[in-house]
């Protein structure tokens, strides 16, 4: 027979053939047509979450940043006053409320935003802020809505929030730093605050006329943009910006599923090995991991961070079950023909039935990108304590089996696969860190990680869930 | 239903690429889902039942490029001479064909199904299976001789 032919009746042939299916097929297909979709809304659960974390610090450091542009136009300006020949707010020439009053008063129309205008006069010492002092028990706060203010942008008696003007880095970082928690958070209110009578000696409190905007600012936050302040508020909110660390960890995988059932086929020359195990007693070993981070302080108590991370750990495997050996040996048989009896081949299977068992290891190496957040709770003496949370996202992972003393190493005795793989872990920790020096940081971090996603590659035989327990040892550098 | 129909010949075509019958299982689940990601692509260009068995072929083609498979020819029996009777040849059944398809060795098998029966060219198999067009050639042409002496061994079986 010719080869187009052959060809051809074979296609018809095998083409038409139909085998049966399983009774479950469909069964299993619509389950893991299930599983497809909840694991993609798992997948877009922690991206979700992640991208909502990473929005929400990013507007929340923008908005501060916004803020501390403000301040420090108002600092900008009164160190451009000092440069111009006076020595400092206290020797400024001063207006009396009664003045201010006056001068305000002459301009109701010049209000930007009526809805907000209610006007007060500032009043303010600056020489007490510049130690580091409130103005005393009279302090009188109110609050004034930002966007009191004139067109004159330059008219010096117009409570006016001034125009944002990029300053240095430095200066921008050093106001946020040494602005309090609640400060930050209270940038749009002004503190109207009248000085006691024994400091002033009488009601009118000193203030710059041409400063008045900025003395606006000053009240509130003169006190923490001092220069003999900043060198130090620069350094320190350095420290906090970015960091990168490195760590290692050591961890106890434990396993919530067990495997019910294993087969495996090994196919040989003349021979071949089924081998079916219901019993299969799993024992992970010791592992570990390590990997780099970089990441953002937010401001005091937050930070995020995310990097690469590496990690390993062994599992010692125990199967015992029943092993068919079907061997095929071809003998010479004799058949007749219409010539006369000839030998021809055959094959005739013999099988080996018995239990067997193994012993196997496996090995597994995973590559994830964490996405953490940190909430620092404490910080006091050169050691804070922070609590860490967030996910690990595996996106690749090695898998090599191992049996131990198998004979046949072609194809079953060991197997390696790397893929893509999904699987996801929530991890919650509690880090101590010790300030040994002023960027560097050492911690450990009493961590548990819980697989909500088992992790699979192609050759295992079944999805794992495996959770860990673990202690991460690291060091941070903060830039 | 989709599955009722065609499950059946996918079935048949995944255990001629399957080295087992759970592996085949396996080729068709992920087959089947494979077609229903897919179906909405599919414009009625050729059958649908021609689309269908490609995807499988291809999703079986990528499971068992994942683990380890080579041309393994010592454990291939010697070619006999095959029957040359066409009306030996029509006694074989479908069964008989799909099981001795089964039994060739991984790589003739692969080379096989996708060119005689898939349509696949020696390039796109080469490709497929990251070997060169000249060995799927004579892997071709070895398995066929092998299925012809196997289906020869088969006829003078049946005659005992």
């Amino acid at each position: 027979m010719k080869h187009e032919s052959f060809d051809e009746w074979m296609r018809q042939k095998a083409g038409a053939h139909e085998a049966p299916v399983p009774a479950d097929a469909w069964e299993k297909i619509a389950g893991k047509k299930k599983k497809r979709r909840r694991f993609l809304i798992w997948w877009w659960i922690p991206l979700a979450a992640g991208i909502m974390v990473l929005g929400y610090g990013t507007w929340r450091y923008t908005g501060i940043t916004r803020g501390d542009k403000q301040i420090a136009t108002a600092d900008k300006k009164n160190n451009d006053k000092q440069k111009a020949g006076t020595t400092g707010l206290q020797d400024k020439p001063t207006v009396t409320v009664k003045q201010q009053q006056a001068m305000l008063e002459k301009q109701p129309a010049q209000t930007s935003d009526n809805n907000h205008s209610e006007r007060d006069i500032a009043t303010a010492v600056p020489g007490e802020f510049a130690k580091g002092k409130t103005a005393g028990k009279k302090t009188i706060q109110k609050k004034v809505v930002n966007r009191i203010g004139s067109n004159k942008t330059n008219d010096p008696a117009t409570i006016v929030k001034a125009p944002l003007k990029e300053i240095t880095d430095a200066t921008e970082k050093a106001q946020t730093a040494l602005l309090p928690e609640d400060k930050r958070n209270n940038r749009d209110t002004v503190s109207i605050q009248k000085m006691p009578e024994e400091r002033v000696g009488h009601d009118v409190a000193t203030i710059s006329a041409p400063e008045a905007a900025v003395v606006k600012e000053w009240t509130i936050d003169s006190v923490y943009l001092q220069p003999e302040n900043l060198a130090t508020a620069v350094a320190a909110k350095r420290r906090q910006t970015y960091f990168a660390e490195l760590y290692v960890s050591p961890f106890l995988p434990f396993q919530q599923v067990t495997q019910n059932k294993v087969s495996r086929v090994q196919e040989m020359p003349l021979m071949k090995n089924e081998f079916v195990s219901s019993r299969i007693h799993s024992k992970p070993q010791m592992g570990w991991s390590g990997g780099i981070n970089v990441g953002k302080q937010l401001n005091a108590r937050w930070q995020l961070m995310t990097g690469v991370q590496y990690s390993t750990f062994s599992e010692k495997i125990s199967m015992e079950g029943r092993e068919v050996i079907t061997h095929y040996n071809i003998v010479q048989r004799m058949v007749s023909q219409p010539g006369g009896p000839v030998l021809v081949n055959d094959t005739v299977e013999s099988y080996e039935y018995g239990t067997r068992q193994i012993e196997a290891l496996n090995r597994y190496q995973t590559w994830s990108i964490p996405l953490m957040a940190g909430y620092r709770l404490m910080d006091k003496r050169g050691v804070s304590l922070q609590l860490q949370g967030g996910v690990v996202v595996h996106i690749a992972r090695r898998y090599q089996n191992n049996i131990v003393g198998e004979f046949n190493t072609d194809d079953a005795g060991k197997r390696s696969s790397a893929a893509v793989a999904q699987g996801l872990d929530l991890h919650a920790g509690m880090r101590l860190m010790l300030h040994p020096r002023s960027r560097l940081r050492v911690f450990a971090e009493p961590a548990i990680r819980y697989s909500i996603m088992p992790t699979q590659t192609s050759d295992m035989f079944e999805r794992k869930r495996l959770h860990q327990l673990g202690l991460s040892l690291g060091l941070q550098y903060g830039f | 239903m989709l599955f009722d129909r065609y499950a059946g010949k996918l079935m048949s075509l995944c255990q001629r690429y399957a080295r087992d019958y759970e592996e085949a299982q396996d080729f068709l689940q992920l087959g089947f889902i494979r077609i229903f990601e897919y179906l909405h692509q599919y414009r009625g260009e050729g059958s649908l039942e021609g689309w269908m068995r490609r995807l499988v072929a291809r999703v079986a083609i990528r499971e068992i490029s994942k683990r380890k498979w080579h041309l393994d020819e010592s454990s291939i029996p010697a070619a006999q001479q095959p029957v040359e009777d066409p009306a030996v040849w029509s006694k074989i059944s479908e069964e008989e064909i799909h099981r001795l398809i089964c039994k060739l060795p991984e790589g003739y098998r692969l080379v096989f199904n996708l060119h005689v029966i898939e349509g696949y060219s020696h390039e796109e198999i080469g490709e497929l299976l990251s070997i060169q067009p000249s060995t799927s050639r004579s892997q071709l042409l070895k398995a066929r001789r092998l299925l012809q002496s196997l289906i020869s061994n088969q006829m003078n079986c049946v005659k005992v």
